[in-house]
């Protein structure tokens, strides 16, 4: 299954698009997350969280800019999901300095297992059974 | 750009209280750091998100108490470093009252969604001064740099084929 959410003429760059198989989903963000596309983001999230997806993994790669308010949204969604130290998984590029940066200075980077390839963070938080 | 005394004159830019304009004010600041002084990318980077930040809760400011009024973004500079003032014309706002997060080994912590900008614009900038009054709240963000140098190899980039540096 696939969802997709674009944003407006402001925001045509902003995307969201989830991959959902049973409990375990693939959400891929294109573009910059500030206060403007974060809610888009959150409602993403929050939907399929409500739908019983009971993992994520959340490909960054080809996010350009995250502001506090994304990390907040990741938080948001976290919170949701169910008791487990991999439920929430991310992925960054060993060359995004610019997103791996506020995920370090937060320490939110140990809340959220970072990968840098999609392939890594899907087999260290959706290879089990979720809990 | 510059006065009659040589100090370049501020640049000013106001955008409406709204998010979808904060890409544009990050835009601004982030060519003007790069075209107009010898700044690394990540430090670019770092400027780009402090502003972003501030900017959202200039907006925010605005919003919680219905003001129309626009957020001014002030550029300035001198020798050593490049300054941006963000100003808001909401209720003033005082840093210190921001509570602090638990720890993130804390399950607690996962309550705590927003408050991360302040301490991030502290962490990414040279320096940063808050100054909240009954008018509104001014930002004022530093970060140290030299003036551009137009034709020098930056932080280590490898310049086009064709390009050289003098010596």
């Amino acid at each position: 299954m696939l969802l997709a959410t674009s944003a407006g003429a402001d925001m045509e760059e902003f995307e969201v698009q989830a991959e959902v198989a049973g409990a375990h989903a693939v959400v891929v963000v294109a573009g910059e997350i500030d206060a403007a596309t974060a809610p888009l983001l959150k409602d993403k999230l929050l939907e399929l969280v409500a739908t019983g997806v009971e993992r994520l993994v959340v490909d960054l790669r080809a996010v350009t800019f995250i502001e506090s308010i994304g990390l907040g949204t990741l938080v948001a969604a976290r919170k949701r999901l169910s008791v487990g130290d991999k439920n929430l998984c991310l992925v960054i590029g060993d060359d995004q300095a610019n997103i791996r940066g506020p995920f370090e200075i937060t320490r939110l980077d140990h809340v959220f297992p970072i990968h840098s390839t999609r392939e890594a963070a899907i087999e260290d938080c959706l290879s089990e059974p979720a809990a | 750009m510059s006065s009659s005394n040589g100090t370049p004159t501020p640049i000013e830019l106001e955008i409406p209280a709204r998010p979808e304009y904060v890409g544009l004010a990050r835009l601004v600041v982030s060519s003007l750091a790069s075209s107009r002084r010898t700044l690394a990318d990540d430090r670019i980077d770092d400027l780009k998100l402090a502003v972003s930040e501030a900017c959202t809760n200039a907006i925010e400011a605005h919003v919680d108490v219905d003001v129309s009024e626009r957020v001014l973004l002030r550029w300035s500079e001198a020798d050593d470093h490049l300054q941006v003032q963000v100003e808001d014309r909401g209720p003033g706002f005082d840093p210190r009252s921001l509570p602090s997060h638990p720890p993130v080994t804390d399950p607690e912590r996962l309550n705590f969604e927003r408050g991360l900008g302040i301490p991030l614009i502290r962490s990414l900038v040279d320096r940063v001064e808050f100054d909240p009054s009954d008018a509104g709240t001014s930002v004022r963000i530093v970060m140290f740099c030299g003036p551009a140098e137009l034709d020098a190899e930056i932080d280590g980039e490898v310049l086009p084929p064709g390009f050289s540096t003098a010596g």
